[in-house]
């Protein structure tokens, strides 16, 4: 790699980016002007930030709050790195080392470019700055022994970039088969967000957590007991103060006991886990202890160089074709080949099983399209990673309300379960309902090449998500009659009320995935960027769309209001009008899939154009 | 001499340019046309437009006998028409035999039918070893060949083949040439684009050339080369420039 090559491989990397930016038309150009106007003024104001911080806020502070600030500084960086790096495994490089390994340049200066190159993320714009900031603004305040913190910023970043870069090549390396590629994508997203949920879960209900509510709802009590006696004259106000004093300091120096014990557990993970290095050698560099700063420098130097070192080897390995060095080979067993497998004529019975069977008073072609949908659904491993975020959700808000007071009025009780239900149905299928043909990709030419009804395509791929749509809403309405039991009349009420919410759903879901829809990333499930005005609309519908399923809960308020006025006892009202609202919206569905089966036909061209093109 | 595919003026713009300029075709039931032209002619943009696939901006298109730009007619047309796109037509996440059932379930083909045909098409094609492989880990021209059994399924009366052979090994090639033959046999029609002209040669009885968007000729097979060979009139029609080469002085400088 010499000048020359340097030259041309930024010019390459700029222009691709430009050519990705122009074609997404004026608005996308300007949209790309701001965010790189914006990306600059961030790196600016992180850095005098960190400045300001680091002058004024910690110049006197101690080693331990350094120490928590510099941990603050580098998990934020670690979090968006990572975020970063997933969204980098979602899509090809935008240049690959492919490129130009046919080319005559030095495989050690490719790759040098190659990791520079990768490196370069918004995180590092925003961050790098901030720790320099913060780092020129201690050396301000005190003094120039602080200035081995330019080294452990500098080692810090070469073992992040380093050690993910590695990561990704490997990754990269077994994502050469498409079908292995999409579980990756998933298992990683999957174990970032377990990772990155661990101290909120912590937070709540580790021992720490746990220690305090059980200390506050003693303190609470004894409080009360306190309140109690004075109210009852057993205790003058004088002894009451006293006596609320003496707790308050109890409970303080309580709390100071915890605190010193998670600074002590925190210093711990700090010195053995190699990301808490940085804010380690920190408060060591403030203590002026030379050697534990040395040693996180070292480190985490050595760290990165080793990384790189194995990554150098695997760019080598690829240079020369040597895929396989250092790996065992399996020995290859060839199967044997039975006799008397001679295939007949007509005795064939292999099937297409699950296709091939046809839904009870549904129609040849909606079958069709619904079984068929549902099973390349099942298989993507995107969606299947999209229908996981939901149950998270679930389970993290669900979690919460449970350790919440369970005494609510009656009923509130259904609204609470259809409010779960339509929340968990619109969080995570809007994305799919709202787009219903991009998930095909060029799937959906085989619709428009199809001479089948327009409306039968439509109810094909609304019954396509309604298995799901509806293991989500049960799901919700479990949960929350779990947590707020209903009366049966009212559960029965609600779990009929799925039926309406689900087709207003899918109404307008299929408006949005024939007017507006977008271009996903192969693989990912996720939009390809520069589609400004479509994600706009489909960011409308998200948050419109509960307006229409709303009017839904009609029945639920009138029974609510004639219970108000002494009109009912323990009549179902809301049973009986929600049977009526079902068999209406039903009707409406049915007829409106009529005239959207229409608009599809006469958009389908412009949605084939839209859903097939390239998403990178 | 009744007309499978007809188009009157058919023209395609893109921001400006014109991909396909006002072409008039005359494609007979029963005859295999093979539609030729250089890269970016327009070939498969016209295959789109007969197809449905593609809007046209002015023109008409007529394909057994029913208007592809009329939402109702084209439906017509559709049920009667088998087609190989340009980027194909498969689900990804579906094996050879759950495409191919699809497939003919949206012909409301019966399901024995179905596995009947299907048995026979993988079988032909070299597919039936990987018809338990996820489309998405065909190569292309594994593929270009489900594409193929998925045009051919419902046995329709006209066939599209928009560049059919490219990527297929040698072997199935041939097994591809002999069924169109077949299926020409019967009476049906082909339409179908191609670079290699040696296919267009030994399979085509109808040729239509198409440069810069024009139609520049179409006529029967031995019409159109008089005596001379197809590649020859080709290269006169499209107006390909033979001494270009010779205009690459430096081919012949060392290198630096």
């Amino acid at each position: 790699m010499n000048w020359e090559h340097l030259k041309t491989y930024i010019w390459v990397r700029w222009r691709l980016s430009a050519n990705q930016v122009r074609r997404s038309g004026t608005v996308g150009v300007i949209i790309a002007a701001i965010l790189t106007g914006m990306r600059l003024l961030g790196g600016i104001v992180t850095f005098i930030a960190g400045l300001l911080i680091g002058f004024l806020a910690l110049s006197r502070a101690e080693p331990r709050v350094m120490m928590i600030a510099w941990d603050g500084v580098a998990v934020g960086f670690i979090f968006f790195w990572m975020i970063g790096l997933m969204s980098e495994l979602q899509r090809s490089e935008l240049l690959s080392l492919d490129n130009f390994m046919h080319l005559p340049v030095s495989p050690s200066g490719a790759f040098l470019i190659n990791y520079a190159g990768s490196s370069i993320s918004l995180s590092l714009i925003l961050f790098l700055p901030a720790m320099i900031g913060l780092s020129v603004g201690l050396i301000l305040s005190r003094g120039l022994a602080m200035l081995p913190l330019f080294l452990l910023v500098a080692a810090f970043f070469l073992m992040v970039t380093a050690v993910t870069y590695q990561f990704r090549g490997w990754l990269a390396g077994m994502m050469t088969n498409p079908r292995r590629r999409r579980t990756i994508i998933a298992v990683v997203s999957l174990v970032f967000i377990l990772v990155f949920q661990i101290p909120n879960i912590l937070t709540h209900y580790g021992p720490g957590a746990r220690a305090e509510r059980r200390a506050s709802q003693e303190a609470a009590k004894e409080f009360a007991a306190l309140d109690k006696e004075l109210d009852d004259g057993r205790i003058t106000q004088e002894e009451h103060d006293k006596q609320s004093a003496a707790k308050r300091d109890a409970l303080n120096s309580d709390r100071k006991e915890r605190l010193e014990r998670g600074f002590d557990i925190l210093q711990s993970v700090n010195m053995a886990a190699p990301p808490g290095w940085l804010p380690y050698g920190a408060s060591a560099a403030v203590q002026g202890r030379k050697l534990p700063v040395l040693a996180c420098f070292l480190g985490m130097g050595l760290i990165g160089i080793g990384s790189l070192r194995r990554s150098y080897k695997t760019t080598i390995r690829l240079y020369t074709g040597d895929f396989n060095k250092g790996r065992v080979r399996r020995k290859v067993k060839t199967k044997p080949i039975p006799e008397n497998t001679i295939k007949t004529e007509t005795g064939s019975v292999a099937t297409a099983g699950f296709i091939e069977k046809k839904l009870p008073r549904i129609s040849e072609h909606a079958s069709a399209v619904a079984l068929t949908g549902l099973r390349s659904l099942l298989r993507a491993t995107e969606v299947k990673m999209m229908m996981l975020t939901p149950i998270i959700l679930l389970v993290i808000f669900g979690g919460m309300l449970v350790s919440k007071d369970g005494s609510v009025y009656g009923y509130l009780r259904p609204l609470i379960a259809l409010g779960l239900a339509t929340f968990i149905v619109v969080i995570s299928m809007t994305g799919f309902v709202g787009n219903q043909f991009a998930f095909d990709r060029s799937g959906f030419r085989v619709f428009v090449l199809s001479g089948v009804s327009r409306r039968e395509i439509l109810l094909g791929k609304n019954l396509t998500y309604l298995p799901l749509a509806v293991a989500l809403m049960v799901l919700a309405v479990a949960v929350s009659q779990w947590m707020y039991p209903m009366r049966p009349d009212h559960l029965a009420a609600v779990l009929i009320q799925i039926v309406p919410i689900y087709l207003l759903f899918c109404l307008g879901g299929n408006i949005m995935s024939i007017l507006a829809p977008i271009t996903l990333k192969s693989g990912s499930g996720k939009p390809a960027p520069h589609q400004g005005f479509q994600t706009f609309c489909q960011m409308m519908f998200f948050l419109l769309v509960p307006i229409p399923i709303g009017l839904t809960f009609i029945p639920l308020g009138v029974e609510a209001l004639l219970f108000s006025l002494g009109w009912t006892a323990r009549f179902p009202v809301f049973l009986l009008l929600n049977l009526i609202l079902a068999f209406f919206v039903f009707r409406f569905y049915r007829n409106a899939l009529n005239w959207q089966g229409r608009l599809l036909h006469q958009n389908e061209q412009k949605i084939l154009e839209t859903v097939s093109a390239k998403g990178e | 001499m009744e007309l499978a595919i007809e188009t009157k003026g058919l023209t395609r713009l893109f921001d400006g340019f014109c991909a396909v300029d006002h072409i008039d075709l005359h494609v007979e039931t029963g005859t295999f046309y093979g539609f030729l032209g250089p890269n970016g002619a327009g070939k498969s943009t016209t295959i789109k437009m007969l197809t449905g696939l593609l809007a046209a901006t002015e023109g008409e298109a007529d394909v057994l006998g029913h208007n592809m730009f009329d939402i109702n007619e084209s439906l017509e047309a559709k049920r009667r028409i088998g087609v190989v796109p340009e980027d194909l037509a498969l689900f990804e996440n579906l094996t050879a035999r759950e495409h191919l059932t699809f497939i003919g379930r949206m012909y409301l083909l019966s399901a024995e039918t179905v596995r009947k045909r299907i048995d026979e098409l993988l079988e032909t094609l070299g597919l039936a070893d990987a018809e338990k492989k996820l489309t998405l880990e065909y190569s292309h021209g594994m593929k270009k060949k489900l594409a193929l059994a998925a045009a051919l399924l419902p046995n329709p009366d006209l066939l599209f083949l928009d560049e059919p052979f490219e990527g297929v090994d040698a072997v199935t090639s041939r097994n591809i040439r002999d069924m169109l033959t077949d299926y020409i046999g019967r009476g049906s029609t082909i339409f179908l684009t191609s670079h290699v002209l040696d296919v267009v040669e030994k399979l085509c009885t109808h040729v239509g050339i198409i440069a810069e968007g024009r139609l520049v000729e179409q006529a029967g097979l031995d019409e159109l080369r008089r005596g001379s060979s197809l590649e020859e009139r080709f290269l006169e029609k499209v107006g390909a420039d033979e001494a270009a080469t010779h205009k690459l002085s430096w081919l012949h400088e060392e290198m630096p």
